[in-house]
Parts: structure tokens; C-alpha cells; sequence
């Protein structure tokens, strides 16, 4: 009975990977947007008038834009389409005038992106002082591979943890009745602490951008962030409590190694950071954040696991 | 409480307490749990470390009032 139920669980949970993935490798993604941007010119001068940016979400690899201008045959839109993330670039640039542009196809690979309309008088061109309407249709058809690009990635993927979990089960199978029960059991509490760790990190995160305005991270660092948060404070918690994750001796080098990767790793990030004068490579920092604190502590834990059981061996 | 029966019938023996987890297949620190009374073993982890020394649950774990 207990076997049927882990195998109809089993099917349960690979449908609804499955489902999920279709589900979104399918999503309909075309998304229109109309925007008017009045315009007031003065001595043949468009006194500024920049419209918000209208910003769109984009699955799959490829998108394109069409963008129907229309307005006075001498007023000019620059149009100007920026990826909406912290190191947001420019894809695309073009000019229209009472016309309709297609930007071909963009690259985003999922990212948000932000489309800027800003209205100006045509080289050469006189307007008479006026107030005057430039009427934006905007309509994205993102596209290309959504179905293997996203939902092929999710079902592999997620096959591949479910190997990697069944796998590690397998091998490391416990049929020997003598096992460590201390370790076991400080190993379930500090599996639920790091549980509870990750729960208040994943809600404080948006709870912080909600109350400040800033948003600082993109849902794609948050997630590392949370992720690594939990596992960091499982493995720094299940060692402070003797209860190893991984290599039980020899332990020394392999703490040197981290901390030596890691600290290399929040360098290299604050450096490139400084010289390329850009935002600090997030990824780079995190995951030296995580090896840094890592060897640390598996240096600290070493150590004092030494003087432990030499001083055991003197009594 | 300090487990001191145990530390001392372990002495006895002149094994230490990485001697004794590897006859009783726990960790070094384990060991070091249950003489410091950090830990409270299971009666199955109790009989092993028994045997492996040779006492009795009674000589071992039993406190005197």
C-alpha cells in the first residue's frame, strides 16, 4: 500500500511538472498597449513632453515590436526600447513620423523591457505653435522557442533534480542498522530552521521593496538570494551542531579552498564593479558571500574539533 | 548531566572517544554529546556503547538517587 501510494504520488507530481511547463511554454504572450502622448511646440520647439515608460513582459527568446505612430506628418517619435533590469541596456532605437515601425526581432531571453516614445520636430520641419497628439500603438509579439526554451528547460530540469534526488538516495541508502541518530536528528532540526530562515528572507525581500520603493534586486537574484540563504544556513548550522554535511575528515583544505574562492570571487565582483563602472556583479558576489562564509566557518569548526579531541586524548 | 560513568569506564579500557565511535559507528562527537550530557542516546545507541565496553545499561546510564 505504502509502495502504491509513493508511485501515484510519484505520477502526480511528474503531470504537474509536465502540465505547468506546457502551460507556460504555450502562454499566449502578445500584449498591446495605446498610448497618447499630447505635445505642445513652441517656436518650433516640442516643449518636452516624454511620456511614461509603458513596460512589457516578454516569454520566450525572441520578441518583436510594431509601432503604430500617429500624428502630424512633421512631428517625429525617437523610439526607444530598454530592458527593465538593473543593468538595463538599450535594444533597440528608431525613429517614426506618422508611419508604422516594425523593430524586427529583439533578443530578450525573458526579461522585461521598457518602451520610451519621445516626441520631436522633423529635421528641417516647421510646426506652428500648438498643442498636438501623438497617438502610440504598441503591440509585442514575443516568440521563438517559448515551448523549448522555457518549458523543455523546466521539465529537464526538473527531471534531472528528481534523478539527482533518487540517485543520491539510492547510494546512499542506509542498510547498516548502526547509524549516527544524534547526527540524524540535529540534521531535521536544522533542516526546519533553514526552512523557517528561507520562508522569512523569501517574504522580507518584497516586504522591504513594498515599504522602501526600491528594487533593488530582480526576481532572478532574489531567488538566488533565498535559495542560497536557506542552504547556507542548513550547512553552517547542521556543522556548528556536529552534524556534517558532505566530508567528516580531512576537512582543513577543502575550508581553505572556499574561503580562498570566495574572498577571489567578492574581489573580482567589487573590482569589475569599480572598473567597468557598472552595478556590482551580483552573482558573483552571492556566491562568494556563500564560500567565504562557508570556509569560515569550516575552518573555525576544525579547528576547535582539533582541540577537542586532543584534549581528550591528554585526559 | 556529565555522563562521568561513561568517561570512566571508557578510560579504563584506554580507548578514546574516537576508539569508541568506531566500535559503535557514531561520530567522535556523539560520543562527546552524551559524556558532556549534551545529548540523551536512544536505548538501541545505549546497549551498543554497552557492548562495546563491556558494562551493563545499569552501570552505564543508571543514575543513583
Amino acid at each position: 500500500m505504502k509502495k502504491k501510494s509513493r508511485i501515484i504520488t510519484m505520477i502526480i507530481s511528474i503531470a504537474i511538472i509536465i502540465l505547468l511547463a506546457i502551460a507556460t511554454g504555450l502562454k499566449n504572450n502578445d500584449q498591446t498597449s495605446t498610448v497618447t502622448i499630447p505635445v505642445t511646440v513652441r517656436n518650433n520647439k516640442v516643449e518636452k513632453a516624454l511620456m511614461n515608460p509603458v513596460y512589457f513582459n516578454p516569454v520566450g527568446e525572441n520578441c518583436s515590436y510594431t509601432i503604430d505612430i500617429e500624428g502630424p506628418d512633421n512631428l517625429v517619435a525617437n523610439i526607444k526600447i530598454m530592458t527593465a533590469s538593473v543593468n538595463s541596456e538599450t535594444v533597440y532605437t528608431g525613429q517614426a513620423a506618422n508611419s508604422t515601425v516594425k523593430t524586427g526581432d529583439i533578443c530578450v531571453f525573458d526579461k522585461g523591457m521598457f518602451v520610451l516614445i519621445d516626441p520631436d520636430i522633423k529635421e528641417g520641419a516647421t510646426l506652428e505653435d500648438s498643442e498636438y497628439q501623438i497617438r502610440c500603438g504598441i503591440i509585442l509579439d514575443s516568440y521563438g522557442h517559448s515551448f523549448f526554451g522555457i518549458a523543455m528547460l523546466i521539465i529537464v530540469t526538473a527531471f534531472f533534480i528528481a534523478a539527482c534526488v533518487g540517485i543520491s538516495f539510492l547510494a546512499n541508502r542506509n542498510t547498516d542498522r548502526e547509524f549516527d541518530e544524534r547526527m540524524v536528528k540535529a540534521r531535521g532540526t536544522t533542516a526546519f530552521n533553514a526552512l523557517l530562515i528561507t520562508i522569512v528572507v523569501s517574504l522580507a525581500l518584497p516586504a522591504l521593496s513594498t515599504i522602501t520603493g526600491q528594487q533593488p534586486f530582480d526576481p532572478m537574484e532574489s531567488g538566488i538570494i533565498i535559495g542560497l540563504t536557506g542552504i547556507l544556513a542548513f550547512i553552517i548550522q547542521a556543522d556548528l551542531n556536529d552534524a556534517f554535511v558532505g566530508m567528516k575528515d580531512k576537512r582543513m583544505p577543502l575550508a581553505i579552498i572556499y574561503t580562498v574562492v570566495g574572498s577571489l570571487e567578492i574581489i573580482i565582483s567589487i573590482i569589475e564593479s569599480v572598473m567597468v563602472k557598472s552595478n556590482v556583479q551580483l552573482y558573483t558576489m552571492i556566491s562568494g558571500i556563500f564560500f567565504f562564509a562557508m570556509g569560515i566557518e569550516m575552518i573555525v569548526k576544525t579547528i576547535l574539533d582539533k582541540k577537542e579531541a586532543m584534549a581528550d586524548e591528554e585526559s | 548531566m556529565k555522563n562521568l560513568k561513561l568517561k570512566s569506564a571508557r578510560a579504563a579500557l584506554d580507548l578514546s572517544q574516537q576508539d569508541l565511535a568506531d566500535k559503535v559507528g557514531v561520530s567522535r562527537q556523539t560520543i562527546n554529546a552524551i559524556e558532556k550530557g549534551d545529548y540523551n542516546p536512544t536505548v538501541n545507541l545505549c546497549i551498543a556503547i554497552c557492548k562495546a565496553l563491556g558494562k551493563t545499561l545499569d552501570e552505564l546510564f543508571w543514575e543513583e538517587e
